[in-house]
């Protein structure tokens, strides 16, 4: 009896092509797990030998930030192979300890600062945000021409990274470059960006001033310009805003100005507040109710009520927590009494421990 | 430099609960290496509440922002236990969080400390702390 071989579904090519694929897939996975475990064992290698540099440094800086011993005693243990890293430990220390220790850090670090102005211009965004950010702390005074520079940089990272520090050493030669960067960096949000730019401190309120008041400005960056403002309870302030508030239709700028007369606004400033109770934004509206019961008085009341028939929850909770302010318990316990739809909350969160 | 040692137990017991290791170790070598204190550290809120119940204290520095039970949990719950009702307690904090000072003091903190912090300062708060400790003990 004759056998006759099976028929292959496909041709001879074929199958030796199918074969060479695996072949080299199975390479090509071999060699992506080699790589990851020589990276492994390389940065494994780096961290141990980085640990046992420190545990040599460490004693020796506490000992110098203490005053017990000259700062040469540690300078003498960092060889030249190692002054990258020497810096990057400065750098942790530096952002811990404020007064003389800082100076020391900085003067430890000065030496070495080059080697780190030098990455200012590499390749990578991510080594020239960490130049910037290391002379930013160890040598803000030296370098604060290459700081400034990078505010331009292509590279947002690296632009916030500068902002941070010229907002951390208040500088007025760079205030007005950085506000005019601020713009550009979209990918931060709005009270991020306030929160960095209000460590320049009231000193740098009158470049704020300048941004808030410019029409020709982006409305984002006068918005955080009003918030900052406010957060310096800046007097000046309070008239600008309420210029900016007669003519922008911007919401985010009008809650920005808002703020800034919640903090420093005059009765002079009411009428405009009033009318923007009834602005189509809810987020404009529930802000002027705060702003009513912050600076108006008794006389608010009725808006204020008004408000708490909102169509936006968020503006009658507003409504509720200005009534509150202005001391007016007893109409918010009518409101439990009379069962308005915000009767619970106003029991639970306004009302607390009342029968 | 050894500290005086009121207690009869030796040196003072200072609870450093701080999770930022260049934090402790400039505060452990300060207080144990140039003022004599005994330093027990914790990296978090309830390990920092294991070495209370442990050790007994002299005094306590608390990070607010401490992984688990942050340093207000710990401030509070350390409150809660007679034997600390009156225990010396600095806290650290950051920039900007008036808040949690506010939260801090009124929950019976003693005192605070901006982050980040001149280490002298910190020392002398601490030891005017446990001074007016003494002080407190010794009218009670």
């Amino acid at each position: 009896m004759t056998v006759l071989p099976l028929p292959l579904p496909f041709g001879d090519q074929v199958f030796w092509l199918l074969s060479l694929s695996i072949v080299l897939v199975v390479l090509c996975a071999a060699g992506m797990i080699t790589t990851a475990l020589v990276l492994r064992w390389r940065n494994n290698r780096t961290a141990r030998q980085w640990a046992a540099r420190e545990a040599i440094w460490d004693p020796v800086i506490l000992d110098v930030l203490e005053g017990a011993r000259p700062p040469e005693d540690l300078t003498r243990l960092v060889r030249q192979g190692h002054r990258r890293h020497f810096v990057t430990y400065l750098l942790r220390y530096v952002r811990t300890v404020r007064g003389g220790g800082r100076e020391i850090l900085r003067g430890l670090a000065r030496p070495h600062l080059p080697l780190v102005a030098a990455e200012c211009s590499h390749r990578q965004a991510e080594r020239r945000a960490l130049a910037v950010q290391i002379l930013g702390e160890l040598g803000p005074r030296e370098y604060r021409e290459q700081i400034a520079g990078a505010l331009d940089d292509s590279a947002p990272l690296v632009t916030v990274i500068a902002a941070g520090a010229i907002a951390r050493d208040y500088s007025p030669q760079d205030v007005r470059h950085l506000l005019e960067r601020v713009g550009q960096l979209e990918l931060w949000t709005v009270r991020f960006l306030v929160s960095m730019l209000q460590r320049m401190g009231p000193q740098s309120a009158w470049a704020f001033r300048e941004v808030l008041d410019d029409p020709t400005r982006p409305n984002r960056v006068r918005a955080i310009a009003g918030h900052v403002l406010a957060q310096f309870n800046d007097l000046p302030s309070g008239d600008l805003a309420a210029g900016v508030l007669e003519t922008s239709r911007d919401p985010d700028l009008q809650v920005a100005a808002l703020r800034v007369l919640e903090h420093v606004g005059t009765a002079e400033h009411l009428g405009v507040v009033r009318a923007l109770t009834r602005d189509p934004e809810p987020a404009v509206r529930g802000n002027a109710i705060r702003v009513l019961a912050a600076v108006g008085g008794d006389a608010e009341v009725p808006t204020i009520r008004a408000a708490l028939d909102d169509e936006s929850h968020w503006v009658a909770i507003q409504a509720v927590g200005a009534l509150k302010r202005l001391g007016r318990a007893d109409l918010l316990r009518a409101l439990v009494e009379t069962g308005h739809r915000w009767a619970t909350a106003v029991h639970e969160v306004f009302l607390p421990g009342t029968a | 430099m050894t500290s005086d040692t009121p207690n009869g137990r030796g040196a003072r017991v200072v609870l450093v609960a701080e999770d930022d290791p260049v934090t402790t170790k400039i505060l452990l070598h300060r207080l144990s290496h140039e003022h004599g204190f005994r330093v027990v550290h914790a990296d978090d809120g309830t390990a920092a509440l294991a070495v209370a119940e442990r050790e007994a204290l002299d005094a306590a520095i608390l990070d607010i922002r401490l992984p688990g039970l942050d340093g207000l949990g710990v401030l509070a719950r350390l409150r809660e236990m007679p034997r600390y009702e009156r225990l010396p307690i600095l806290m650290l904090t950051s920039l900007g969080s008036e808040r949690d000072v506010v939260r801090g003091f009124e929950l019976g903190a003693d005192d605070y400390v901006v982050k980040p912090f001149s280490p002298a300062e910190l020392i002398a708060r601490v030891r005017r702390l446990l001074a007016r400790g003494e002080t407190d003990r010794g009218t009670a």
